[in-house]
């Protein structure tokens, strides 16, 4: 029987195989764990990935490598370091808090939960998000949201070329600076509640909402159907 | 998918464990390249004369190193030679005409002339980087820097002559290693073939090797000719190229291949992933930072 215990399993991944730290990880939740640190990732890829607990934290101390948090249900996922590309990718719900940089394609393809960057996100960040929520402390890279189908993406800093590329539905709300909007991703007027639902994102991670000017980008909805007399608008579609 | 690396050791005179770190750079991104590995290393400069690093693709190394210094001596003279496995590595008077990798490849069968420099030295082959490094005693070379490469071959056969990194034949001190595929290699290639470069191989990176080195010898700035690749070379890249004096870099305009650097006051590591740089900075508190799209960097010495 599992046994529920308040104490944190600690688990070293030095000179550990990927899958026999993600197999002690699994096997702690199973036997009741809620807190379980992991020492030395050391930038690993695939660590803490297709997880399925709810009140379980999980740390990685440490910078992860690409993959880390993937297909997860539920866990909440801190990294006290920066991570590789597509952290939390395809993730279900759960949360994941990343204390440092992410790389490429952030959240790409999550379906719910939050995913939460310190610093800042490479290219392709919430690429074809699918619900959820992705917030950023600094800069996101090129063509970020792009493609995305629903949920929200929060920067705080500023994002480069092509925000928003071809997005369908969902929001992205940018603080500092746009380069430039992607095919189809139009400004839209940021609400009362819109700032006030800002807000209560960003206060949990003690980021004062109100000291930003929020762009929003929604979708045109102009690529949603083809019309064969804007053969121009197609074309500057990727 | 391959993983390019590389190090520069800061300010005049600074030199640093040049081998066994690019060695433990690659080791780390076996995953991204396990077809074959090679590193550039620039030690110090030879005084008066060029070092040579020439793969002997022969069993019989002792007669293929007697006919490659033979060789040599017809376009210059030979001052030293000493081989590792199948790498010899000559140390000349000059090269004059830039004819010599040409007529130490006309004149002997399974030779292939890898670098030419005053202080580069390229040594690459087939399999794991840490196999290399003891192959080829790496481990033991210091420097001003280097680049390292692990291939995964997608464009062009896997051999010992197409894998990273490329000189920039005939440009002494000059190559590349390159993560992506240059979809305009033809055009480029000849493009430069009229100008009258020629190639070693059917590998699409040795085109950035070239491409560079050629606006370098017509006087650009590293700088600018980094930056005008970007929209040259058509295609996805991230690479670094290397030259006496330093190490250069560019991205593509859509940031497909991962590029990430970090530095602190002595040195500079770049790598595809994060995890190489760990081999070389464990330090958390220095924070690795990735490069954006179109984003060109240089560190010269």
């Amino acid at each position: 029987m599992a046994q529920v215990t308040n104490e944190a399993v600690v688990l070293d991944a030095e000179g550990t195989e990927t899958r026999d730290v993600n197999r002690a990880i699994r096997r702690a939740i199973d036997e009741g764990a809620t807190e379980i640190r992991v020492l030395h990732p050391a930038g690993r890829h695939s660590l803490g990935v297709g997880l399925k607990a709810d009140g379980v934290t999980v740390t990685f101390e440490g910078p992860v490598g690409w993959y880390a948090a993937g297909m997860n249900f539920g866990p909440h996922v801190i990294v006290r370091g920066n991570c590789g590309w597509a952290v939390a990718e395809c993730m279900m719900d759960g949360r994941v808090e990343v204390h440092g940089h992410a790389g490429s394609g952030t959240a790409a393809s999550i379906r719910g939960g939050l995913v939460y960057v310190v610093g800042d996100a490479g290219a392709r960040a919430g690429i074809a998000m699918k619900g959820g929520t992705l917030i950023v402390g600094g800069n996101v890279g090129y063509m970020s949201g792009f493609m995305m189908q629903l949920g929200t993406i929060i920067v705080c800093g500023d994002a480069a070329d092509g925000l928003g590329d071809s997005m369908y539905e969902g929001t992205i709300f940018v603080g500092g600076s746009i380069a430039s909007r992607g095919a189809d991703a139009e400004i839209d007027e940021t609400t009362d509640e819109d700032r006030a639902r800002l807000a209560a994102e960003l206060e949990p991670f003690g980021i004062d909402a109100a000291g930003f000017d929020f762009t929003k980008i929604r979708s045109g909805r102009k690529l949603w159907n083809f019309s064969t007399k804007e053969p121009e608008l197609w074309k500057s579609a990727l | 998918m391959c993983g390019i690396v590389g190090v520069f050791y800061k300010g005049d005179g600074a030199v640093g464990p040049v081998g066994q770190v690019m060695s433990d750079m690659c080791d780390q991104l076996f995953r991204r390249g396990p077809d074959s590995a090679g590193v550039a290393l620039y030690g110090a400069p030879v005084d008066g004369g060029l070092v040579v690093r020439v793969d002997l693709d022969r069993p019989d190394l002792d007669t293929a190193e007697g006919e490659v210094i033979a060789a040599a001596d017809e376009v210059t003279s030979v001052k030293d030679a000493a081989r590792s496995s199948r790498s010899l590595r000559l140390i000349v008077l000059d090269d004059a005409e830039g004819k010599l990798a040409d007529v130490i490849e006309e004149r002997v069968l399974g030779a292939r002339v890898f670098s030419v420099g005053r202080a580069m030295e390229i040594v690459k082959d087939l399999g794991m980087a840490c196999d290399i490094n003891a192959r080829y005693d790496l481990g033991r070379f210091t420097g001003t820097h280097g680049i390292g490469h692990t291939r995964m071959a997608t464009e062009s056969r896997v051999d010992i002559a197409h894998s990273h990194p490329f000189w920039a034949r005939p440009f002494p001190d000059i190559c590349v290693v390159h993560n992506g595929q240059i979809t305009n290699y033809h055009k480029l290639r000849r493009r430069l073939e009229q100008k009258g470069h020629r190639f070693a191989t059917e590998n699409d990176s040795e085109v950035i090797a070239v491409y560079i080195a050629d606006k370098l010898e017509a006087g650009e700035t590293l700088d600018s000719a980094l930056r005008a690749s970007i929209g040259d070379l058509d295609g996805t890249f991230a690479y670094l190229i290397s030259t006496a004096d330093g190490i250069g870099l560019a991205r593509d305009q859509f940031a497909t291949k991962p590029l990430l650097y970090a530095e602190d006051d002595e040195m500079v590591v770049l790598a595809s992933e994060e995890i190489s740089i760990r081999a070389v900075f464990p330090d958390p508190t220095l924070v690795p930072r990735e490069l954006q799209a179109k984003e060109v960097r240089w560190w010269l010495r």
